[in-house]
């Protein structure tokens, strides 16, 4: 894990510390333990979960009840994490290994069977069945599902065959089994009656849903639980609204962690010996300048000289504090099979210019830039960026909107800031955010040929696969379809009584059974 | 009995004219609450699916009728992000409001009393001085940088009181200081001056003549009667007390109906918004009701006044 004590700079992020690298081995060695035997965990040997661990987000919950198939909040991911089990597990490698699944096999490109562990129940006493599972996956299959959750899934359907169940998807899908790390499995009957999450969630996960009161989301340790037992026995997800408030909580003990924090925060505890920082401890996530399809920034060739003029190492190391770190291709580098462009559109600002005097556009092209707040450092970083246009002859009309405008009118402007975050930790999720119906939503823009490479890496698996995201990313870097500012570093602060607190890439705290508090 | 119904009377049609302005203030203003809810890359199947939740696929018009079927029922709708009933969440975040303002309202009108009186007795004194310097401050300082102060000093540095959150009382000291320091400036002057007014007239001379002691005639009649107009500041103070809450609860993480209110805002929760803004202004139009009437206890002139 990349514990950063009390300072942090990139370059250390990148480090892995022996305890940490001996923690990676000892992982590696039990993951392939779990997935040889499929024998459950055995829970008789643990101590009796004790302490008490409060996280301070800066977001509330979002989701609609507490069905985890509509989360796409931070917060959402948090509690369906601790609720609900998952067919399968990610480490903090990006392994996957089996969970509620004993074992599971990729029998085709179009299917993977699931044996389905048994003896599992919720956390009302009923039994976790086989049904349960195809229910909960078919949930989300459905065609057009309107939950978020749909987005990590292909069409397909999931049947019952004994102990087993088998997935099957109407094309090839290589992020199934990363998807299927993230999706809850629920009870069919909360499925029969979604009023049922109204007030509670009934997971077979770690953790028992307590209450929801006071900006307070408090779960309890699930003694009966099947796999390996949690160490904490209360878990509080803290809502703090603002940042000065979150970070004097965590400065005065009141809460143990404070997430997705920025430089600021960061800077806040350099030096004090009672936190610990934990760097790139999330999804690949990115902070992108949407440009719009439509006028001058329909032609590549403009929007590839745009890319030159725009200091983005400058950006990242003076207005974001060095956190973040910059990808060179179309997609977050910390995401499975990146891989640098060979141009990587270094910052040339004169090559930038005599690229659009030759194109035509100098002084000729005004361009509507709406900003807001939704993004840290967003005024800083538009402002950086309309100066950066500016010196090669491209006029930015700037709007300031409030954080509810600026959501809902983005696709009126050419460029504006936004953040998005992978939730399964696969390329698929981030490339489909260019391609079909999402690609038209964000970005205004339809390309059947990013369509087809879209298509043709999600349809395959294994390293096959590897070539054909490539491609894909290479080609929205080559047509510079928007611009990847940098990518998101989520950053976490915990005080140092959170021992073995450690993060898969996915959304949510599915590991945090290795946690414990002194 | 007609100046209490007339009262009432004032109060339902201000109650009404606020509801009925904040639907459509909500309606008219930009933000759509289906886009906010949903993520950047949600389409527009998806987008639908939610305004068929919200209802905010019909007409403005139609949305009216079921909010005002509602509010007569006493429902203020479900909220679009919790999904749960806007009065089980609004009343605990009142509640909690309430007793932040009650607290705050009582340190400060303790200390308007004493500072006041005591600078109204001797407005060169030490106290007197020290009360202006007071004053300035209170009304000068923003909130949130009070607050900012007090966490900083108190929880951090000294480490005796929590930041902020709600599990005990302590978590109430630092909030509603600050609240109460930013009343208190008014409160003071304005009880300060009422007594000295007070002290200059007659009936005092009079009581000290019949042989009152000092301490009778100050505190049974003369701060009864300088605690009129002061009675008129605390009713405007409740206005002050919701707008602040506003920010000292950001300020110090705490639970009530201002933290309510700003995820509503950032939500574009139209349901939830609603029941805040109906309640919270509800509660500023009973309180100062209740002070209206108060006032006619205390002095009978103002009953008799609107008799006429």
């Amino acid at each position: 894990m990349k514990t950063l004590n009390s300072r942090f700079s990139p370059k250390s992020a990148l480090m892995i510390a022996r305890r940490n690298l001996r923690v990676g081995v000892a992982v590696m060695v039990g993951a392939s333990l779990a997935i040889a035997s499929t024998a459950v965990v055995a829970t008789s040997a643990s101590a009796a979960p004790s302490g008490q661990l409060i996280i301070a987000n800066g977001e509330p919950i979002t989701a609609a009840y507490y069905d985890p198939h509509s989360a796409f909040g931070l917060v959402d991911a948090q509690l369906g994490s601790l609720l609900y089990d998952t067919l399968l597990v990610m480490d903090k490698q990006g392994n996957v290994s089996p969970s509620l699944a004993s074992s599971y096999k990729r029998v085709s490109k179009t299917q993977v069977d699931f044996v389905i562990r048994t003896g599992v129940k919720f956390h009302d006493g009923t039994s976790v069945t086989p049904a349960d599972v195809a229910a909960s996956i078919n949930r989300v299959m459905a065609d057009g599902s309107p939950l978020a959750f749909a987005l990590l899934m292909a069409p397909g359907k999931a049947t019952v065959s004994g102990n087993t169940v088998k997935v099957v998807t109407t094309k090839p899908f290589g992020a199934l089994e990363s998807s299927l790390a993230v999706l809850a499995i629920v009870s069919s009957a909360d499925i029969a009656k979604p009023d049922n999450w109204k007030t509670t969630g009934n997971g077979s996960g770690p953790y028992k849903f307590v209450s929801n009161k006071n900006n307070d989301l408090t779960v309890v340790a699930n003694d009966d639980y099947w796999g390996t037992a949690p160490k904490i026995k209360t878990v509080i997800l803290r809502y703090i609204e603002d940042t000065q408030a979150r970070q004097s909580a965590l400065l005065t003990g009141q809460v143990d962690m404070s997430t997705r924090v920025g430089p600021q925060e960061i800077a806040g505890v350099k030096g004090n010996s009672d936190f610990n920082v934990y760097s790139n401890q999330g999804p690949p996530s990115q902070i992108i300048q949407i440009w719009r399809d439509g006028g001058a920034l329909k032609d590549p060739k403009l929007r590839r000289a745009i890319s030159y003029a725009i200091d983005r190492k400058t950006i990242a190391e003076k207005i974001q504090g060095g956190m973040n770190n910059l990808a060179y291709n179309g997609m977050p580098s910390n995401m499975p099979f990146y891989k640098a462009a060979a141009d990587k559109y270094e910052y040339n600002p004169a090559k930038a210019k005599s690229l659009i005097k030759a194109l035509g556009y100098y002084g000729k092209v005004t361009l509507t830039m709406s900003t807001s707040s939704l993004v840290p450092k967003q005024s800083e970083i538009d402002q950086a960026i309309v100066g950066y246009l500016k010196a090669v002859g491209i006029a930015v009309k700037v709007t300031k909107l409030e954080v509810g405008k600026f959501r809902t009118t983005y696709p009126d402007y050419d460029i504006s800031l936004n953040t998005i975050a992978t939730f399964n930790n696969d390329p698929s999720f981030s490339l489909g955010l260019y391609s079909g119906g999402i690609g038209k939503a964000i970005f205004g823009w339809s390309d059947p040929e990013m369509d087809r490479l879209f298509a043709a890496q999600r349809d395959d698996s294994g390293a096959t696969r590897a070539n054909k995201v490539n491609l894909a990313q290479t080609y929205l870097w080559k047509m510079a379809r928007t611009l990847w500012v940098s990518d998101e570093n989520w950053v976490f602060i915990a005080n140092k009584r959170v021992k073995g607190y450690e993060r898969s890439p996915l959304v949510g705290e599915a590991l945090i059974v290795n946690a414990s508090v002194s | 009995m007609r100046f209490f119904f007339s009262r009432v009377a004032q109060s339902l049609v201000i109650i009404s004219g606020i509801t009925v302005s904040v639907f459509f203030m909500l309606r008219f203003t930009a933000g759509d609450p289906a886009r906010i809810r949903g993520n950047i890359f949600s389409s527009n199947a998806v987008l639908e699916s939610y305004r068929r939740q919200f209802g905010t696929d019909r007409t403005v018009a139609e949305q009216f009728y079921s909010f005002m079927k509602g509010v007569v029922h006493g429902n203020l709708g479900d909220s679009f992000r919790y999904q749960q009933p806007v009065t089980e969440l609004v009343l605990p975040a009142l509640r909690n409001t309430m007793l932040l303002g009650f607290v705050a309202l009582i340190i400060s009108i303790s200390f308007a009393i004493v500072l006041g009186t005591i600078s109204a007795r001797n407005p060169k004194g030490l106290v007197a001085r020290a009360s202006g310097v007071l004053a300035i401050f209170g009304q000068s300082a923003p909130l949130f940088w009070v607050g900012l102060l007090l966490i900083n000093i108190f929880a951090l540095k000294l480490g005796v009181l929590p930041s902020g959150g709600l599990t005990s009382w302590k978590n109430l000291v630092l909030p509603s200081v600050t609240l109460a320091l930013s009343i208190l400036p008014s409160q003071m002057r304005v009880l300060s001056a009422s007594v000295k007014a007070e002290l200059d007239e007659d009936y005092v001379r009079t009581a000290h003549a019949f042989g009152l002691s000092s301490k009778k005639v100050y505190f049974v009649h003369v701060l009864r009667n300088a605690c009129l107009p002061l009675l008129t500041v605390i009713g405007n103070d409740m206005g002050m007390l919701l707008g602040g809450a506003i920010v000292a609860e950001v300020v110090f993480n705490f639970p009530g109906i201002g933290t309510l209110a700003l995820i509503g805002l950032n939500a574009r929760d139209y349901p939830l918004l609603q029941g805040v803004t109906i309640v919270a202004a509800s509660t500023f139009v009973i309180v100062n009701l209740i002070v209206d009437l108060l006032y006619t206890v205390i002095n009978p002139r103002v009953r008799l006044g609107a008799s006429k």
